[in-house]
């Protein structure tokens, strides 16, 4: 996902003072991806919608802070799973809450779910999974990133990591093959 | 059986749609949000400025109270009180715990404010007893 380029210049922006225009690149470089990881992560779109928002402005206030010593990607997703993990906790429609069946129903009478009947089924077997081994499938899986990557995201060792990334992917395939 | 590394080959279609122009309206919308942020900024900017007044009053205050104290203590250290400064009179229509008191700020020692007090027939044992003779 890292942009070196677009980076730089994003960087160059900051150093000249002018804020705004690195944050515009910023925003026009990143939105989608962090939408999209987002989104896997939550599902629903008003859900990834109102994230992205919280992310944005999050992003605004601290870009100045950010010591450009790591990736910038890796600091985006950081802000990016932190929001998503305290709106999973305060959200009434939190996915383990409900059952697989009701979760799906909700899925198929979304008018932004373009999948197709196994990509239901996937999505809700992401669904089903405890938030961290969620989080861990959705950025290896989706995203391809290494172990170390994701560590820089979300801290922990990397045999963590590895373990739920392992025990995510057993789980799906299990639910997938039984249902 | 379904294979999850299989199936990640075969992945051509992101089954998350938007509505229309989403991620335009969205970019002009944060960039909306944020230009409202500023004010909240200077705030933040506004309340160190007013700590930093605060701090540099107090200082200011704390230099000139002791710079003022000092130049008390000098001044009283200059005066130089002897027992001809003792207004004798004065003492006519005090007691003696009174006479004690101003006595003891002036000078205890003094001989003849020890020689005014036996005049007035107060015991030599009191006088001792009270100024550590």
């Amino acid at each position: 996902m890292s942009n070196p380029t677009e980076d730089n210049q994003i960087k160059a922006y900051l150093l000249a003072g002018e804020d705004e225009k690195a944050f515009q690149f910023l925003v026009s470089t990143y939105q989608k991806k962090l939408y999209y990881q987002i989104r896997r992560i939550v599902t629903f779109h008003d859900d990834a919608d109102d994230i992205l928002q919280e992310v944005l402005i999050n992003i605004w206030k601290n870009i100045k802070n950010f010591k450009w010593e790591s990736a910038l990607n890796s600091w985006l997703y950081r802000i990016a799973t932190n929001e998503c993990l305290q709106h999973i906790r305060k959200n009434k429609k939190r996915s383990n809450q409900i059952s697989a069946d009701e979760y799906q129903n909700l899925l198929h009478a979304d008018v932004f779910f373009d999948g197709d009947e196994f990509e239901l089924k996937l999505q809700t077997a992401i669904a089903q999974l405890p938030d961290k081994q969620r989080i861990v499938f959705t950025y290896k899986y989706f995203e391809d990133l290494k172990y170390e990557e994701i560590q820089t995201i979300l801290g922990g060792s990397v045999g963590s990591l590895k373990a739920s990334y392992h025990h995510a992917v057993k789980k799906i395939e299990e639910f997938v093959n039984s249902n | 059986m379904f294979n999850l590394e299989n199936h990640k080959k075969k992945i051509s279609k992101n089954p998350f749609a938007t509505p229309e122009n989403y991620f335009e309206d969205n970019e002009k919308k944060a960039l909306q949000k944020i230009k409202s942020l500023p004010k909240e900024n200077s705030r933040k900017i506004f309340y160190p400025l007013i700590y930093i007044s605060g701090a540099a009053a107090a200082v200011f205050i704390l230099f000139f109270s002791i710079q003022n104290t000092t130049e008390i203590n000098q001044n009283l250290n200059s005066i130089n009180l002897t027992s001809s400064d003792i207004p004798y009179d004065y003492f006519d229509d005090l007691t003696i715990d009174e006479v004690s008191e101003n006595i003891t700020v002036l000078d205890s020692s003094n001989y003849e404010t020890i020689d005014y007090l036996l005049d007035e027939d107060i015991s030599l044992e009191l006088i001792a007893e009270n100024y550590s003779l």
